[in-house]
């Protein structure tokens, strides 16, 4: 689950794209809900509209610019959260649901004011709040799974055993 | 494959209407296509914006077509919004011919 490192920064990202570094500021979660339909663009849309403009012209003329921003989306998602990109896209998803929205907005959270890794960190406590360690499991490995295509995020995940007692709770054994 | 019986598939042509004019336009390359859309996405200038609409939409178009289309940007009978729509309803009518050759192809 997320880093407390990851949760807590407030330090800019850095990305690379068309052969070029940028530095992409602090944002709130507010500016990254574009990760739940959107998450190929991220990266270039949380640049500074200066950088926007020169990534436009670069991104058009190099072949592979959609893969490397794609690649780039990810991974600074990953980095912001503590978590693996999927699960991090799959809690801000979640926390798009109007009653996971309210009980956030209830507790007094503010989205303008928070990390995604926090608000990631929030939707997620939400979530196993008040389950058994059983509905835990469950809860937790369908968040970790692997969507299609990414089954090598498994090699830096779970241990055999994890996986195997996942699998055995999600039987209700 | 059999190279003597291989036949190359005529190119498509797109019949774009802008504006009370029907314009041919030719199949967009995908990297191209995809490039311009996450341009689009990235909501850069009007200008930047134009700029990828016309360089890209420029490879597709018909012959002598991108400059009946320019002069007509030129002379503000078109705007920017049509030239997006231009790209817009290209891409479409894009999918829905790459959804019948591959419906084609299955059967």
């Amino acid at each position: 689950m997320p880093s407390d490192v990851a949760l807590l920064a407030r330090s800019p990202l850095y990305i690379r794209v068309c052969g070029r570094d940028y530095v992409l500021p602090w944002r709130p979660v507010t500016d990254w809900v574009v990760a739940v339909d959107r998450l190929g663009s991220l990266a270039a849309r949380l640049a500074t509209p200066e950088d926007r403009e020169r990534m436009s012209e670069d991104i058009l003329t190099t072949p592979g610019a959609v893969e490397q921003v794609q690649q780039e989306s990810k991974r600074i998602l990953a980095e912001a959260t503590g978590l693996k990109w999927f699960e991090a896209a799959r809690l801000l998803a979640a926390s798009l649901d109007t009653e996971t929205m309210g009980r956030l907005m209830l507790a007094g959270l503010d989205p303008e004011r928070m990390s995604v890794g926090q608000w990631c960190a929030a939707t997620y406590a939400l979530y196993l709040k008040g389950h058994n360690q059983e509905e835990r499991t469950k809860i937790q490995f369908m968040l970790m799974l692997p969507p299609a295509g990414e089954e090598d995020a498994w090699d830096d995940g779970p241990t055999p055993d994890d996986a195997m007692a996942a699998v055995a709770a999600l039987n209700g054994k | 494959m059999d190279d003597n019986t291989a036949t190359e598939a005529p190119p498509i042509i797109y019949k774009i209407p802008v504006k009370g004019t029907t314009y041919d336009f030719h199949e967009l390359p995908t990297e191209e296509t995809s490039r311009l859309v996450l341009v689009l996405d990235m909501a850069p200038s009007p200008h930047t914006i134009a700029k990828a609409l016309f360089t890209t939409l420029a490879k597709a178009a018909g012959d002598g077509v991108w400059d009946q289309i320019t002069e007509r940007f030129v002379a503000q009978d078109i705007d920017l919004d049509d030239v997006t729509d231009i790209f817009r309803r290209l891409t479409q009518r894009m999918a829905k011919s790459a959804k019948a050759r591959k419906t084609s192809g299955a059967q």
